[in-house]
């Protein structure tokens, strides 16, 4: 859009470049599902136990899960949420990854 | 329930004390042996699941949900072992054959701690979270197979059903679990940030119509 007003400034385009490069990287997310067995105050648990997330924040996540019947909770590369996802089994909750 | 004593208190110097009866510590020594059955002593050769890793029929609902695990699969194992990528079922097989391995030694490490700690008075929080972990496990296992609904939980117990013993345990390692789950978040330290993840949206907007209780339903990964 301003290419055209800042074409000399090579590293306006060299940053484009870059970031475009960030943008085709496929991103992953995380989602948890609903099930009827987790407990709702162990959901909220594990999501501050696992990413750190405030109470407040794992709590609202939690509930999304509850009432929606799923919640993004995290996302980034492949290998980022593949890990995530089996913390998550570990604890035993219903999550799985897909690209964005 | 709500009325009666806590039996998971965190004492003032900081252990956890466990006020369990003979019975109750019983019943869990019961329910760790039964979950052993089903963890093992060693993991699974790679590649049992890989029968249906192939098939990659799905309803037409796949976006709404995880897709049904490998019909091959136990729904009890399907449910501790869920795909991670249900849009690709061979991918899943594989993963799940990765990591099976660490799961099942991470369950087998929180059986023992459990196990050595049954008789304790107090336990501290790494045994503490051990509890935790096994009585989950326990109530998936059991919730699984009992095919509990959310609508279960309010439902007044039915003395005639023959599964009316398994509802009562059910309960009473939800009960105590909770009490593991409230003394140990009240450990965490509470932060007052999130991370930019934190705030990321579902694929699809809030609002999605008949998403809420699909999972409760039918939904449990190898129902099929």
């Amino acid at each position: 859009m301003a290419a055209r007003i800042v074409a000399a400034d090579t590293s306006t385009v060299l940053e484009d470049v870059e970031l475009e490069q960030a943008r085709l990287a496929p991103r992953w997310i995380v989602i948890v599902w609903n099930d009827p067995i987790n407990l709702m105050t162990y959901v909220t648990y594990v999501f501050r136990k696992l990413f750190g997330y405030s109470h407040a924040h794992a709590q609202e996540l939690m509930l999304k899960v509850h009432f929606e019947g799923r919640a993004v909770v995290s996302g980034g590369t492949q290998e980022r949420c593949e890990y995530d996802v089996t913390r998550l089994h570990a604890h035993g909750l219903w999550a799985t990854m897909q690209e964005e | 329930m709500a009325a009666m004593r806590p039996s998971v208190v965190r004492l003032p110097d900081g252990a956890i004390l466990l006020r369990l009866s003979e019975n109750e510590r019983s019943i869990i020594r019961a329910l760790v042996g039964d979950l052993r059955t089903i963890v093992g002593d060693e993991t699974p050769t790679p590649g049992v699941s890989e029968a249906d890793a192939d098939d990659d029929a799905q309803g037409d609902d796949a976006g709404e949900r995880p897709a049904e695990a490998p019909r091959s699969m136990d729904p009890v194992l399907a449910r501790l072992y869920p795909d991670v990528r249900p849009e690709d079922a061979a991918w899943s097989a594989s993963f799940r054959d990765l990591v099976r391995g660490d799961l099942d030694d991470a369950r087998r490490e929180n059986m023992a701690v459990v196990e050595e700690s049954i008789d304790a008075r107090t336990v501290d929080d790494g045994q503490a979270e051990a509890w935790l972990h096994v009585l989950n496990d326990v109530r998936l296992v059991l919730g699984t197979r009992l095919d509990v609904t959310e609508e279960d939980e309010r439902a007044p117990l039915d003395p005639e059903d023959p599964d009316a013993a398994a509802k009562v345990i059910y309960a009473y390692a939800g009960y105590l679990e909770s009490q593991f789950v409230d003394v140990l978040n009240e450990a965490l330290p509470d932060v007052d940030h999130d991370t930019p993840a934190a705030d990321l949206d579902g694929p699809e907007g809030p609002g999605d119509p008949d998403v809420e209780g699909e999972p409760d339903e039918d939904g449990e990964p190898g129902d099929a």
